[in-house]
């Protein structure tokens, strides 16, 4: 047989489509991979977030080694509301705005997850955040114990229905915490302040 | 097919001769060896050995070769790493226990970290450890060596929730004993530890598979000498 130029070229040009044809396929996910994932919604603090069972907007990051959850009136917390919490680590404070959009619902099953891959859950202490109605906007403030190594490149994931690891809608949020940031929370000395209240109050 | 015949017929008479020798042996002892009472000989000649040997004996609760280490050291599991700070005992915490009639308190402090990566309940704390004293019970009255005891965080007095990863948490463990024993001068504390997997109906990951870990005798003294 004789090799002519076209038929050298059609054979290369055959060997490069296979090529680049396998490497769309490894590139591609395999269904196995992500059926029982969950579908990622990715966000920044003070950018409004929607998962399927709310609307989402990370507003702030604070810390202390100790929180008190009350009702506050005038700064001061009401007699019998109030819980103070204390930690050998820190207090990651996350100020989360929450408004359900199907029925009436609370933010339930937050986790925080450290660059490493570290999950912290919010149930050290539970501190509730809702139930609120549909439409209806909350302003909360979850507290995380938290070590402080964790700070850095730490995101808040936010699951529709209570679980981070479900084939749900799932929220992950970027908390903006830098080197020096994680510094500056891994060394605040004041307690914080939690007292959930509507959007638009105090 | 004819000539077969013959060749099979032929073993069948020395066995049948056997048999018919066995039948007669057995007819000389059969008013004896009946066949229940000679069940009943199989039954004996199983269980004689097998309980020599300890198998009908209760499952050891703790077993007896479990490592042990000294008393204030920590006890190291998976995911938990226990290290035990004060063992008390007393009858009351003010605003927090009240004195019970019939019934004192035993405290244990410890120092908790999970080493796991993520977040453990505190339940996998209180089910881990197990005391080896007697007639104790939880403050909600569940009765049982195996009770579990009521957690508090011990900085700012708290119920114990979760235990957060690499976060080390200083619990008090609340147990009730019996006041009528009288309170042991040292009490022996197994920790088990757990193994993460899928449950196997249900595909749920979780803590299961408890297994006694570890060893130590604590000494427990009264609240007031602390």
């Amino acid at each position: 047989m004789r090799l002519t130029r076209s038929g050298v070229a059609t054979g290369f040009i055959v060997v490069l489509a296979l090529w680049l044809g396998s490497l769309v396929t490894s590139a591609l996910p395999d269904p196995d991979d992500v059926y029982d994932q969950p579908f990622v919604t990715k966000a920044s603090v003070n950018q409004e977030v929607e998962i399927r069972t709310a609307k989402l907007n990370v507003t702030g990051v604070r810390s202390g080694p100790e929180f008190q959850y009350a009702t506050f009136v005038d700064g001061q917390a009401v007699n019998g509301t109030s819980t103070i919490a204390a930690t050998t680590a820190i207090w990651l404070v996350i100020d989360i705005t929450y408004e359900p959009t199907g029925q009436t619902s609370s933010l339930q099953g937050l986790r925080v997850k450290a660059a490493d891959g570290r999950l912290f859950g919010a149930d050290s202490v539970t501190i509730p955040c809702g139930p609120t109605q549909p439409g209806m906007a909350l302003n909360c403030a979850i507290p995380f114990e938290v070590p402080k190594d964790a700070l850095a490149g730490a995101h808040l994931l936010v699951p529709a229905a209570g679980l981070v690891d479900a084939a749900d809608s799932l929220a992950d949020i970027d908390l903006g915490i830098d080197a020096a940031e994680a510094t500056t929370l891994g060394a605040a000395t004041e307690r914080q302040m939690i007292d959930p209240k509507p959007a638009g109050e105090g | 097919m004819g000539d077969e015949r013959p060749a099979t017929d032929e073993p069948a008479k020395p066995a049948n001769a056997r048999l018919e020798r066995a039948k007669k042996g057995y007819s000389l002892v059969s008013d004896i060896f009946t066949p229940t009472r000679l069940l009943v000989l199989l039954a004996v000649l199983i269980l004689l050995p097998v309980s020599l040997w300890g198998g009908l004996d209760a499952v050891a609760e703790t077993p007896e070769d479990l490592p042990t280490v000294d008393a204030w050291e920590a006890l190291e599991t998976n995911p938990l790493t226990i290290t035990p700070t004060k063992f008390l005992y007393g009858d009351s915490i003010n605003g927090v226990l009240s004195e019970q009639i019939g019934a004192r308190y035993l405290f244990l402090a410890v120092d908790v970290t999970n080493t796991s990566d993520a977040p453990v309940s505190s339940t996998l704390l209180t089910s881990s450890l197990t005391l080896g004293a007697q007639q104790l019970k939880t403050t909600f009255l569940h009765s049982g060596k195996l009770a579990p005891p009521v957690a508090y965080r011990i900085n700012d007095g708290l119920q114990l929730g979760a235990l957060q990863p690499d976060v080390t948490v200083p619990v008090l463990l609340v147990w009730q004993q019996n006041s009528a024993v009288p309170a042991p001068a040292e009490v022996e504390v197994t920790a088990s530890s757990w193994t993460w997997r899928a449950d196997s109906l249900t595909g749920s990951l979780g803590w299961r598979d408890q297994t006694p870990e570890v060893l130590t005798t604590l000494p427990l003294t009264p609240a007031g000498d602390a």
